[in-house]
């Protein structure tokens, strides 16, 4: 696989099973230059502590720092560690990529995503799987097919994003419009986002780049139309 | 001019996540204010926090805000009103139990009105009705042996509803639109997001003339003193805000606002509120702004009062003073480079006494490699320095 000339970094570590995690393994099979940040730090040593993670040598030049909803569910030094690589990607100028799951604990839907709502501000690509759509829709008392367009608009997030892996279809909601991709190979949703996320950066500006990006993964791609 | 900062929920940096922890943050930083998110469900343990926060703001010069749903349609249909006003009681309840000075709600698209008139009697006559249920919340007579330990309830005044300005062409909430309503209904306060007026105008906060011109519309229109404001950097395209930025990344600065308030923002009581993604990073960066154009504005002034007297001591114009000092000054400024270039020739020279004393030699070169690290201008003559010291 050629290399990709794109740089994410994960906050997690590997084989952890988080959605962030397992995209940045695509990401990384597809030639992307990956890292993850919990490789840094001796997590099994001494426990996390995330205020001895040097943001800038982990962030800097990376393209997209890839987080999961739901590791704001976890521990303390977690939530400050997810809460803080947001802000330091902000200031590093990486894009943020948070992928919206629902947790183990479904009950902790609502929360998770309250918290994601916090930040929205600082995201700028977000990412819900197919089963997440139904619950984030359930939570904002709107319809499951118009909660990507109304996340944008409310939380005024540059990319909101879904793939549902049964119907091969991404869905992409950004500020000039909406995107509907049918993807014709059968790929997992971290595949796609992994594809979409790489070809971000090399795609171009406007509609187009962000089609392009979209179809970037699979073959036989057909765009099966979009609006403004 | 009481001007109040702080950021819009708490604060990055803040390694706990209550709102009490997020205020002692915020004083710590030096600013007085901060706006609770309730964008999401409340639950029946924030409200805890919520008597807490209270209680420490009532106790402090802390001002507490509340900004309710993210998102509303006010101008929908029964339904989709109905929803968007329990949302926003929650809120109002909320703020009850905060002390919030503010609420600050969105009205939401226009759905199927055109802008205009009727649009705007609809947001006025829902938001008439939002006053009243913030007044009928606060300071119920019956229940101030419920509330004895929280006093602002019966002793403060409720909260003001604040209706913010939209960042996009399809939004009710043009400042035009918020001023109007904002004059009809009592108890209501332009909340002005800085950076979704700039996106609707198509950037046209730039000078601090422009800032001047929206305050001065906002006096004649709606004629109170009490403002809330928004600001963040903005991405904005075809009148439309597309996403939040930090300040810096953005073309909507805080200097021309911070110089606008230095120097003719005394009329008003502001509160300025970080909804920037940095958000109480960029609440000190303008924190940091005002107090800069307010010391060049005490300067100046103090400079215009030190003439006044010495031209009244002397029985001239102070214009006159003005004039006879510029060229002092000038003529000062003429010899002190005369002086620079007169020893620049003598440069050459100078070489065996520094053989003959070279230990204070080092004391400036260090001083010049420190302000070479600080980015001084004078960089070659450092660099020779440098270099002289330089043993191998």
């Amino acid at each position: 696989m050629p290399p990709v000339p794109v740089k994410m970094v994960c906050l997690g570590w590997p084989d952890s099973g988080e959605a962030a995690s397992s995209v940045l393994e695509a990401a990384s099979e597809m030639g992307a230059e990956t890292d993850f940040i919990f490789n840094q730090i001796d997590i099994i040593g001494g426990g996390l502590d995330h205020g001895s993670i040097d943001w800038r040598t982990c962030l800097g030049t990376a393209h997209w720092l890839l987080v999961s909803s739901s590791d704001v569910l976890g521990d303390e030094e977690m939530r400050g560690a997810w809460g803080a690589s947001m802000a330091f990607a902000e200031l590093e100028g990486s894009k943020t990529a948070m992928i919206v799951s629902v947790p183990d604990d479904p009950d902790r839907m609502a929360e998770a995503w309250g918290r994601v709502i916090e930040r929205i501000r600082q995201i700028h690509l977000l990412f819900l799987t197919p089963d997440a759509i139904e619950a984030v829709a359930r939570i904002e008392e709107t319809e499951p097919e118009w909660i990507l367009g109304e996340v944008r608009d409310r939380g005024m997030v540059p990319l909101v994003c879904s793939f549902d892996p049964s119907e091969m279809v991404a869905r992409v909601a950004h500020s000039l419009g909406d995107e509907v991709v049918e993807i014709e190979s059968e790929m997992d949703f971290d595949r796609w986002l992994a594809g979409f996320l790489c070809g971000l950066p090399l795609s171009g500006p406007g509609e187009s780049g962000i089609e392009g990006a979209a179809k970037s993964v699979g073959h036989d791609r057909t765009s099966i139309g979009h609006s403004t | 001019m009481p001007l109040k900062l702080g950021p819009a929920g708490v604060p990055l940096s803040c390694k706990g996540r209550t709102i009490v922890e997020g205020m002692d943050d915020i004083t710590v930083l030096g600013l007085d204010a901060m706006e609770v998110q309730t964008v999401r469900t409340i639950q029946p343990q924030h409200f805890d926090q919520y008597w807490q926060a209270g209680i420490l703001s009532w106790k402090s010069d802390f001002e507490m805000n509340m900004h309710g749903p993210y998102y509303a349609e006010l101008l929908g249909s029964k339904r989709e009103r109905n929803r968007t006003l329990s949302k926003m009681e929650t809120s109002l309840q909320a703020g009850k139990i905060i002390n919030a000075r503010h609420l600050t709600f969105h009205v939401g698209p226009y759905c199927e009105y055109e802008p205009g008139e009727a649009a705007n009697e609809q947001v006025a006559n829902v938001m008439a009705g939002v006053v009243d249920r913030v007044r009928e919340v606060w300071g119920v007579a019956e229940e101030e042996e419920d509330y004895a330990a929280f006093p602002w309830v019966h002793e403060a005044e409720p909260s003001l509803v604040g209706i913010e300005t939209s960042g996009r062409q399809e939004l009710w909430g043009t400042v035009e639109e918020v001023l109007e309503v904002c004059n009809h209904v009592e108890g209501t306060v332009p909340v002005l997001n800085m950076g979704h007026i700039h996106a609707r105008g198509h950037g046209r906060l730039r000078t601090s003339e422009d800032y001047a011109e929206l305050f001065d519309q906002a006096r004649k229109t709606y004629g109170g003193s009490t403002f809330y404001c928004h600001f963040a950097g903005v991405e904005h395209r075809m009148g439309n805000a597309l996403h939040y930025t930090q300040i810096k990344k953005s073309d909507l600065k805080f200097e021309p606002f911070a110089e606008y308030l230095a120097e003719e923002g005394d009329w008003m009581d502001i509160t300025i509120i970080s909804d920037s993604p940095l958000l109480e990073h960029d609440a000190m960066y303008m924190l940091q702004h005002y107090d800069k154009a307010r010391q060049r504005l005490l300067e100046i002034r103090a400079r215009d009062e030190r003439r006044a007297k010495l031209a009244a001591q002397q029985g001239i114009d102070p214009e006159e003073l003005k004039r006879r000092e510029e060229a002092i000054a000038a003529e000062r400024k003429a010899q002190m480079d005369g002086k620079v270039a007169a020893p620049a020739k003598k440069a050459e020279k100078p070489a065996p006494k520094k053989a003959e004393k070279p230990a204070p030699k080092k004391a400036p070169a260090k001083a010049a490699s420190k302000t070479k690290k600080e980015g001084g201008s004078g960089m070659i003559s450092f660099k020779e320095s440098a270099d002289e010291d330089d043993l191998f």
